[in-house]
């Protein structure tokens, strides 16, 4: 009875303190309205900003010239004394970098989308074009100042905390694990000395601690709506080459050894349909990304796949993966990292993330059981065909633990399917998934590596890529008149 | 301004100051510096548990020692005391003398140069290389020749001493070249008798005119100012050849290093000498080593922070050399030139030859202290890409080619025979196979 009445007391306490926090909505909003409101933005259609950059106590010090348009454009400039230049540049549709230190790259995956939704023009008033869902998670103080503290969450690319002042609406620190060519690092950026600009209120300063540094922008000169001087936002001659060099890894022209592409997987349990899954592959910056998802229904329960992410280097060796389902109201989310022989799961709960690490080897196929399937691909890419020796891997089951596999190749095979017949490679293969059963799986694949049938036939499993449906059983033949009703006649 | 690379600020730092006693201000200075940097330590050793030891019973101990300090010397002691605690390289204090033109026994040294490398092989200091054109060349001096005095300085003693303190260490090959080459300084225009001894054990004396420092002059942070040099060749055979002292200045050493390579796309291979180069901004190993593999996403090695990991990432560029690629290292190869070594060894991308490096391949960063100091230390952890440190283990060449005095009184290079060598059977092998 006390409990209850404990339970009933808070409840309303509970409300109450959910409800004294503003909608991250409003507060984002609000911000566009106390740096200038969404006129003043619109009325700008490029910037040029100019000024310093030091890292702080390290005697390294340079200038920074960005150059910004309208809707998507940017180009920036650090000329560091006894370095040299530093150039990035963004178009919508490519995100580069040119260093006297590293040379010229195209940036990919994380780093391209983060590159992109750095380059929005006017990015304050186009926050629901950028951000996915935000939400307010409470109060914090920056500086001495109580801020709101918002999470956002962009499109792509990783979350973002915001910390917006309580007396003033300005934002006063952004925190987000920031994605570079050399890893995610956590960054935080302090920002200051807010000046008016064509109208718009914009830091000055900006503080950034990351990697046990801190660097200090401080922006000297902006100039609105000015001249962007012809071809600024020209890709560089040697981000062209890089460009064309890897284009035709990414279009399969020339027979490239790994084409990107997808497919589309029904599984079938006793014939009858339980599951779909689609998925993609892409190959680019020298790593596989294989993503997908897909939905089941098993009984009574159903389970959507919402995310499943796994990636490699050109090795097949895993990076990372993710997984993302939902079974009822059951939600699981995990991210994991695989380096130095460990895989480091991050599992959301309420309580905060959830880590769990095991010993993984180095080469692990990433595997999640029941399902999705269609991680299988890369086991399937794996297989050796030049020998017809049982061949030994290792495969980890998500979030649980390493097992062996063995896989032979049989050789190429016919198969028939519903409305065609297709050469393709025939592997059988074994996999421990629970200790002292192994689970006998066929599968075959076609000349681009991918897997265009599968059965487990200890578990009436029928998998098939779209567009080769199973063969319908043969059906019954109606026995002879004379067997069936002799005594009709 | 005094020639300056990163290993002779480690030498800088072994040799004690003038005593002068402090004044209160000056004192005082010396203990915020103290407070800065057990707290750096602190809070950015990447390991936070500080390798096991009691951070906080070290700060106990020697606070109130800096607390006596009566000289700079006494409070650098202190400093160097607690760094040394670590047993790691890239923790040092650097005296404020050496970012100014006084060495810090107080004598005056310009930059000005004889021209000459040398090595310790065997307790002796040995001429390993002469530079063309220089004062030691008109003079006939030759590769191989020991030195037995330099000025006034007799250097059987300087080399035992240093030989003692570091007997131990991986580091003795670059103290010990440092003591040396520190020996053969002066202010350009100015004139050094040397005493040699020649192959057949004569005595040969030379008055070598110093001559201006080679190369450019860099600054880089809190780095004392250094002059930075490359040069490239193509030698016999169509192999290209790149050595430089320093990882630094990228503005200039990177273009000069990229036009050696892309001149050399037809070559048979390419040799990168990294003999005596201390190292620099660990950043310009990935950019050199993007000329050299094609493949995305290779890693040199894996530098770990207290709170994220970053990886050395090669992005190839877009004419990459894909020929047999040699590295020449020494013992007197640290830091950046390991990290660099290191990785493409790990890759199998470079064949090494030499001898094993001076295992002391920590990133750091240098700040200033409130006395005036530099504060080097390490900020994270390196793995090179094949899982094991370089701290400590070095590089350990694919071919050791130890350097002898009969050898270089021959004329020879041990080292890069050896790899001209290597890239010629592979040479004769591809036209044996008929591949080009």
């Amino acid at each position: 009875m006390r409990n209850l009445i404990l339970v009933c007391l808070s409840l309303p306490l509970a409300v109450g303190a959910q409800d004294a926090l503003p909608k991250a909505e409003t507060i984002l909003d609000h911000y566009i309205e106390v740096t200038g409101g969404v006129a003043a933005y619109q009325k700008r259609h490029s910037v040029i900003e100019k000024g310093t950059m030091e890292m702080v106590g390290r005697g390294v010090k340079g200038s920074i010239t960005n150059y910004m348009a309208a809707p998507d454009k940017a180009y920036s400039v650090i000329d560091l004394e006894g370095v040299g230049q530093m150039e990035e540049g963004s178009d919508g549709k490519v995100a580069w970098e040119r260093s006297a230190l590293q040379g010229p790259r195209v940036k990919d995956e994380k780093e391209r989308a983060q590159a992109f939704e750095e380059a929005i023009f006017n990015a304050p008033i186009k926050w629901r074009e950028i951000y996915t869902r935000v939400e307010t998670k409470g109060s914090e103080t920056v500086n001495g100042e109580d801020c709101w503290k918002i999470l956002a969450m962009p499109k792509s690319g990783n979350a973002e905390t915001l910390f917006f002042s309580k007396k003033t609406g300005l934002e006063l620190k952004r925190s987000a694990v920031q994605a570079t060519q050399m890893g995610d690092i956590p960054a935080e950026a302090f920002l200051s000395d807010y000046r008016e600009n064509g109208g718009v209120l914009e830091p000055a300063t900006v503080r950034q601690k990351f990697a046990g540094q801190e660097m200090v922008i401080h922006v000297e000169e902006t100039t609105i709506n000015p001249e962007i001087p012809p071809g600024r936002f020209d890709l560089p001659d040697e981000i062209q080459q890089l460009l064309k060099k890897a284009a035709p890894a990414k279009t399969g022209a020339n027979a490239a050894p790994v084409p990107s592409g997808g497919g589309k997987l029904t599984i079938y349990m006793d014939g009858a349909r339980m599951a779909t899954e689609t998925y993609s592959f892409l190959a680019s910056g020298g790593r596989y990304t294989w993503t997908g998802s897909g939905e089941a229904h098993m009984g009574p329960m159903e389970m959507q796949i919402e995310l499943y992410k796994v990636v490699t280097d050109e090795k097949y060796h895993p990076i990372e993966a993710e997984l993302k389902t939902k079974m009822g109201q059951i939600t699981r989310e995990m991210k994991t990292t695989f380096a130095d022989g460990k895989a480091r799961n991050e599992t959301a709960s309420p309580k905060g993330p959830q880590i769990k690490e095991d010993t993984v080897s180095p080469d692990a196929v990433i595997m999640a059981f029941p399902l999705p399937v269609f991680p299988l691909n890369v086991l399937a890419r794996r297989i050796s065909f030049d020998t017809q020796d049982p061949q030994e891997f290792h495969a980890y089951l998500l979030g649980q633990r390493e097992i062996p596999v063995t896989a032979k190749y049989i050789g190429k095979e016919k198969v028939e399917f519903a409305n065609k017949t297709v050469e393709l490679r025939h592997v059988a293969g074994s996999v421990e998934v629970q200790e002292g059963q192994p689970l006998e799986v066929n599968l075959w694949e076609d000349d681009n590596r991918q897997i265009v049938k599968l059965e487990a036939p200890s578990h009436h499993i029928e998998v098939y890529q779209e567009g080769y449906e199973p063969k319908p059983p043969p059906q019954t033949q109606p026995p002879p008149p004379s067997q069936t009703a002799p005594e009709a006649k | 301004m005094i020639r300056k690379s990163l290993a002779l600020l480690l030498l800088a730092g072994c040799v004690a100051a003038a005593p002068a006693a402090l004044t209160s201000s000056e004192k005082k200075l010396n203990q915020e510096s103290f407070d800065y940097v057990w707290t750096t330590i602190r809070d950015k050793y990447w390991d936070p548990a500080i390798g096991g030891l009691n951070w906080q019973a070290v700060h106990d101990e020697l606070k109130p020692q800096m607390d006596k300090a009566e000289t700079m010397a006494e409070a650098r002691a202190v400093l160097e005391d607690m760094l040394g605690r670590l047993h790691l390289t890239h923790f040092e204090i650097i005296p404020e003398d050496a970012y100014s033109d006084l060495e810090s026994d107080n004598t005056p040294r310009g930059d000005g140069e004889t021209g000459l490398d040398v090595r310790v092989i065997g307790h002796q200091a040995v001429v390993t290389r002469v530079e063309p054109e220089s004062s030691a060349a008109r003079e006939g001096v030759r590769p191989g020749w020991e030195i037995v005095r330099a000025g006034k300085s007799q250097l059987a003693p300087v080399i035992a001493k240093v030989e003692r303190a570091y007997q131990d260490s991986s580091l003795r090959g670059v103290m010990l070249r440092n003591a040396v080459l520190v020996r053969l300084k002066g202010y350009p225009g100015d004139s050094i008798e040397i005493e040699f001894r020649d192959g057949a054990g004569r005595q040969m004396i030379r008055k070598l005119r110093l001559d201006d420092p080679r190369g450019v002059l860099s600054k880089f942070g809190f780095l004392p100012a250094s002059y930075v040099w490359i040069e490239s060749q193509k030698l016999a055979g169509n192999v290209g050849y790149v050595a430089f002292n320093l990882f630094l200045d990228p503005a200039h050493l990177m273009p000069r290093f990229a036009e050696a390579v892309k001149s050399c796309q037809a070559c048979s291979g390419f040799i990168i000498d990294l003999r005596g180069n201390p190292g620099g901004i660990g950043a310009m190993a990935m950019g050199m080593a993007s000329w050299f593999v094609d493949r995305s996403g290779e890693r040199l090695g894996t530098l770990y922070l207290r709170d994220s990991k970053l990886s050395f990432v090669i992005t190839p560029r877009p004419g990459v050399f894909s020929g047999p690629l040699a590295i020449l290292v020494d013992d007197t190869s640290a830091s950046t030139s390991e990290i660099f070594a290191g990785g493409l060894k790990d890759l199998k991308r470079a064949r090494i030859f030499g001898t094993r490096t001076a295992a002391a391949a920590l990133p750091s960063a240098i700040e200033m202290l409130p006395n005036g100091d530099g504060f080097q230390y390490a900020m994270a952890n390196y793995i090179s890409e094949g899982g094991k440190p370089l701290e400590g283990l070095g590089v350990t060449p694919d071919v050791e080619t130890p350097l002898s005095r009969t050898a270089l009184l021959a004329g020879k290079d041990p080292a890069l025979d050896a790899a001209l060598e290597w890239i010629k059977a592979l040479e004769e092998h591809a036209q044996q196979k008929g591949t080009p």
